[in-house]
């Protein structure tokens, strides 16, 4: 016999295991919620407090609108001050660069219904003024999104569950969950054992070890940031902020302090939540680029911040046999949508059928998946799935990033001679992609090398990817003395590297920037063009560059536009 | 209650500091806790929430009890700041 | 923003009391370079504070004249060209891998990057909550102490001292000494228990000597001491105009109608030390339960090396001991750091081993003497408040532990204790004791508030400017790289 038995089981004490337990508790069911530490102990008391729907991925908008609906009456629900505050989400953009990618993001938004728009720097100014124009281009403004007191509302949630009737076992860390004949899980701990039909794992990355001996390897990443906090200061701001790179938040509290948060973003096998000296300092320059005066306030506290990230920014919200269902990998947004994932799965609980909201984050839809991973700074892209690292049982290498679909090539009227590069700027949107996912292919590295292609930004809204053209001219296969360059049938120049002296001569005579050298590798590198399958091509976003026949006028517009915006490259 | 100046031990410089814009009299050396004290005011930071006085208290600089605005530095604790001349303290009680 | 190389030195030492002062003597005279920091005016640290006024002529009362004399001496040894003493500096935070501390002092911020780092940062003293313990008026004894030593100062007329331990008949006898009237001195343990556990300290001439020279000037004096007492509310609207203090029990708790009133306008409290372990904890070095001063301190081994490798705690800060384990710990972590970097310290590390351990019974002994009580938890009722910065009662944490808490960094969703400026260093304590009290669960296993940098409240300029260049990060890989949104 086990020691507790309940209808459903939650086990996870944060942001989603207590709205879950809220409202099934409400619901009348019977809940037992284990947690390992304290309530709000994880990822969901270190959260930033942004209740946001901006800037989401698209296929999670329609839950974050959702759970944003609920906020304002939430204080009055849970009978205590959440502390909410709706005035706005701001993520500023800081240089050029982000103009035309966050204006085409913007767009987006805007498509899924979201009541977004961009501001140009005037505006933002209005808006905010204790913000440094100088150092701000721009903002995506979303006037529905706030922020809160994280600790206020897990607790508030909890609380009502507890005085629903809910049962609680807390300190106390589940170590396996066993399904048994008659249907019902077995969950153990240490201490207890406890039956349900259900067992709602929302444990953050705390799941993942527990997936594990389901059988199920969930694609999770902890993605470390780090928070802090001033002294309480005088009325700032109400907004909730972010910036375009992704790498710093902040808001002040309804006490005054402005809390805030980011670094460089670190991908953790582990839950890590050390603080670096590096990260607060990079956190507190940064902020102080953007905040007026802030740098003589007072730096009050800081601590560590985990985001359990999935590779598409998405939660994991399935079944994984006939009682386990699994809710995690909120990728640092589960306090926004905690509330109405909570409601959700308690409907999914008592009626048996995935609500249509849920219906996103089936867990199968990584299956064929290259496998991902985040990368430092806070994008994410395919790394090239080897024997070695392939994610057992999520199958074999597929077709890319599903919310990034290959564009079809479009066919020019030449038909004849080898297919090549074709870079349309005027759809360049300046994301980088191109550079990413060349990076990925060629160095296996998730990281903006920029070696074999890179982005200008000869003005504010013009942006060119700087690669080799595989002109018929072959300077650098001329100009190299050393046998490092060969041609392969196609007519692909590729460098040996075995070869290659670093004497850049081909650097020089080539007109259209089409080589680099790299330090590392001691040799130069080129476009390959990937045996015939560019990774640039293939996961650009707005179809900017396309692989197919040239004809030659527009392969010599294309020279001379590399030729001309070169200098760019060195100002960038 | 003033504290006293211990008779015999010898002090530094005179020096005059500007406490809530009235002009106190101190000695160089002096922390901005104990020329408060010495004037009598015990009651150096009111609490945020129920408005209660607070004072000297660790001493050390650990507890953040004695905090005041010294020279527009807001929550600068007095037990471990020196009195200078032309210092301005503004407390909060 | 350039970030700035960080400056370098052989030794850094935090904490420029008598182990800070005494390793840095010993590794300077070896011939190591030395950085030696402290966050106050002048080196001594609180046991041998040092005044800060007029330099010369001082006429203090015997009792702090003969320490301050101490000090004086100790002191004289950093006058050596391989000690660069910085005072008025905060060490804020530090890097253990690099070992690098992060400093803001008079010269603005900056990086200090050292071979070995000693962590000498002393202790704090312990104080018990009760009925009106905010009010001014109320100072720990040490406080009282440093007012006296430093700025010469009584801070009132009429006093009780209050808590447990010898501090309290020490400072009562300074205090009577600069002129105070003692109304009593309150100590928590039974006078039997006093006398039994003081037979420990057999042989230890000196220990005995000093309270026994204490004892009979109280007696002159004709102070009362109360033993087997507590202070149970301090009186007064705006400041102290009275204490009411408390018979207890063998637990601590206090008898009900044993209630005497007595008219006094100071209180100075102590129920003895806690170390100050925060740069050792941010640096991650392994902390461990002193069962001896029921607190957590930082582990070493013999040689004083934390589990962070180039890193080393003495006195204090790896267990309350006293100024004579600060002096020869001092010396021990000194030499054993200077010869780690191929220098000779000419000492004879093994020998000073052996003193220093034996020096540590000595203090457990002290220790032992002197435990919190269970049943001072009681005296904090529901609308005390606990933690002073956030203003939290203790009927809010008892809220908190009915709902299942049993570890402090689990009570801050429920009441921000611990987050406000002192960030939990008086309250953590408390709490601790508070949670054991109403859980029944063992001190040991409560666990203190993680520790975070900045150790204390820091400018964001000084936390901005004090980028260290240890390698790699640049701002433009800070606000490079494109993301999807997470903030």
């Amino acid at each position: 016999m086990a020691d507790y038995q309940a209808d459903v089981i939650i086990v996870g004490g944060g942001i989603v295991g207590c709205a879950t337990a809220y409202h099934l508790t409400r619901a009348g069911a019977d809940v037992l919620l284990v947690e390992r530490d304290g309530i709000g102990s994880g990822a969901s008391g270190r959260a930033g407090g942004g209740v946001r729907q901006s800037a989401r991925v698209s296929e999670e908008i329609p839950l974050a609108k959702a759970s944003v609906a609920l906020f304002p009456g939430l204080s009055d629900e849970l009978g205590i001050d959440i502390e909410y505050i709706q005035a706005g989400n701001l993520r500023l953009a800081e240089s050029a660069d982000y103009r035309r990618p966050m204006q085409v993001d913007v767009a987006r938004q805007q498509s899924h219904g979201l009541d977004v728009s961009w501001l140009e720097v005037a505006d933002v100014v209005e808006i905010v003024p204790a913000l440094r124009w100088q150092n701000i281009v721009g903002a995506s403004f979303c006037a529905e999104d706030g922020h809160c007191n994280p600790f206020r509302l897990v607790t508030g949630f909890f609380n009502k569950a507890a005085q629903g009737g809910a049962r609680v076992l807390l300190n106390c860390e589940v170590q396996n969950i066993v399904q048994t004949d008659s249907g019902q899980a077995l969950v153990e701990t240490p201490s207890h054992t406890a039956r349900a039909p259900v067992v709602i794992l929302a444990a953050g990355f705390g799941s993942q070890a527990l997936c594990y001996q389901i059988g199920y390897d969930l694609p999770l990443a902890n993605v470390r940031y780090e928070s802090m906090i001033t002294e309480p200061l005088p009325p700032l701001f109400q907004q909730m902020f972010g910036v375009a790179s992704s790498d710093l938040f902040f808001r002040q509290t309804s006490n005054g302090g402005v809390h805030f948060g980011g670094g460089i973003l670190e991908e953790t096998g582990q839950e890590d939540i050390r603080t670096t000296s590096d990260n607060l300092q990079m956190a507190v320059a940064h902020i102080s680029q953007l905040v007026t005066d802030l740098e003589r306030a007072k730096l009050l506290r800081t601590w560590g911040g985990l985001d359990p990230s999935t590779p598409d920014g998405m939660p994991i919200i399935d079944y994984l046999n006939e009682s386990v269902l699994l809710a995690s990998g909120f990728c640092g947004h589960g306090l926004a949508t905690g509330p109405i994932v909570g409601h959700h799965l308690a409907q999914w609980v008592l009626e048996g059928t995935r609500p249509a909201a849920l219906a996103a984050f089936n867990r199968d839809r990584f299956d064929g998946w290259l496998q991902t991973k985040w990368t430092p700074s806070g994008s994410f892209a395919a790394v090239l799935a080897t024997e070695d690292t392939q994610i057992a049982g999520s199958g074999a290498p597929g077709e890319g990033i599903p919310f990034m679909t290959p564009p079809p090539y479009e066919d020019s009227d030449e038909t004849s001679g080898p297919r090549k590069l074709a870079i349309n700027p005027q759809m360049c949107t300046g994301c980088r992609m191109c550079e990413v996912a060349c990076a990925i292919k060629h160095e296996q590295a998730a990281t903006q090398v920029q070696l074999r292609i890179q982005v200008v930004y000869p003005s504010d809204d013009f942006f060119l990817p700087i690669v080799c053209i595989h002109c018929e001219e072959m300077h650098c296969l001329k100009a190299c003395t050393h046998e490092a360059m060969e041609i392969n049938e196609q007519g692909v120049v590729s460098v040996i590297r075995e070869n290659c002296t670093s004497c850049m001569e081909c650097i020089f005579v080539c007109p259209t920037g089409g080589i680099t050298h790299s330090p590392a590798k001691a040799a130069v590198v080129k476009c390959d063009l990937c045996d015939g399958d560019p990774a640039c091509v293939r996961y650009c976003p707005s179809q900017a560059i396309t692989f197919r026949h040239i004809d030659r006028p527009a392969y010599e517009k294309l020279a001379t536009l590399m030729t001309d915006y070169l200098p760019a490259r060195e100002t960038r | 209650m003033k504290a006293q100046r211990i008779n015999g031990i010898e002090r530094g410089e005179p020096i005059t500091i500007t406490v809530n814009g009235k002009e106190i009299q101190a000695y160089a050396g002096e922390s901005i806790a104990a020329a408060l004290l010495a004037t009598g005011q015990r009651n150096i930071h009111q609490s945020v929430k129920d408005g209660a006085p607070r004072g000297y208290f660790c001493g050390m600089g650990m507890c953040f009890d004695c905090v005041a605005t010294v020279d527009g530095i807001p929550n600068v604790r007095t037990c471990v700041t020196q009195v200078h001349p032309g210092c301005i303290v503004e407390t909060s009680s | 923003m350039t970030p700035q190389k960080p400056d370098t030195t052989e030794i850094a030492i935090v904490g420029a009391g008598p182990a800070g002062v005494a390793a840095a003597v010993i590794a300077a005279r070896a011939g190591a370079a030395v950085t030696l920091l402290d966050e106050n005016t002048n080196a001594g640290g609180q046991y041998y504070k040092q005044p800060t006024l007029a330099e010369s002529g001082h006429k203090y009362p015997n009792s702090l004249a003969s320490n301050i004399q101490q000090g004086r001496e100790l002191l004289a040894g950093l006058n050596h060209p391989g000690i660069d003493l910085q005072c008025d500096t905060l060490v804020w935070n530090v890097s253990p891998e690099e070992l690098v501390l992060y400093l803001c002092g008079p010269t603005g911020a900056r990086a200090l990057q050292a071979k070995r780092i000693i962590f000498s940062a002393g202790a704090y003293e312990r104080v018990m909550p009760f009925p009106g313990w905010t009010l001014p008026g109320v100072i720990m004894a040490g406080g009282a102490q440093l007012l006296l030593k430093a700025q010469g100062l009584l801070p009132g007329r009429r006093f009780l001292l209050a808590g447990t331990g010898p501090l309290l008949q020490l400072a009562a006898v300074q205090l009577l000494e600069a002129g105070a009237d003692i109304a009593a001195i309150v100590e928590l343990q039974p006078r039997a228990e006093f006398l039994r556990t003081a037979s420990k300290l057999w042989g230890h001439w000196d220990k005995l000597g000093q309270g026994i020279a204490n004892q009979k000037k109280l007696l002159q004096a004709k102070v009362p001491i109360k033993y087997g007492h507590t202070i149970a509310r301090a009186l007064g609207e705006n400041e102290v105009s009275g204490a009411v203090i408390m018979k207890v029990d063998g637990d601590g708790i206090p008898t009900p109608g044993s209630e005497t009133t007595l008219e006094v306008d100071s209180i100075c409290l102590n129920y003895g030390f806690i170390p100050a372990t925060e740069l050792p904890g941010i640096a991650g070095c392994t902390q461990y339960f002193d069962y001896n001063f029921g607190a957590f301190a930082t582990k070493t081994n013999e040689n004083l090396e934390t589990s962070v490798a180039g890193i080393f705690a003495a006195g204090e800060t790896c267990g309350i001991g006293g100024a004579d384990v600060a002096l020869l710990e001092g010396q021990l972590a000194g030499a054993v750091a200077a010869r780690q970097l191929g220098l000779d310290p000419e000492t004879d590390e093994a020998k000073l081993c052996q003193k220093q351990l034996q020096a540590r019974t000595v203090a457990a002994s002290l220790g032992k003497m002197f435990p919190v009580k269970p049943g001072l938890c009681a005296l904090a009722t529901d609308a005390v408040p606990v933690c002073r910065c956030e203003e939290i009662s203790a009927g809010e944490v008892r809220a908190a532990i009915r709902m299942g808490v049993v570890q402090l960094n689990q009570l801050k969703p429920w009441t921000r204790v611990g987050m406000g400026r002192c960030q939990g260093r008086i309250c953590g304590e408390i709490l601790r004791q508070i949670v054991a009290h109403e859980t029944g669960l063992a001190l040991q296993e409560i666990q203190p508030f993680t520790a975070r940098a900045p150790v204390k409240p820091v400018l964001l300029e000084e936390v901005g400017g004090a980028v260290a260049d240890t390698g790699e990060l640049t701002w433009e890989d800070h606000v490079g790289g494109y993301g999807v949104a997470r903030t």
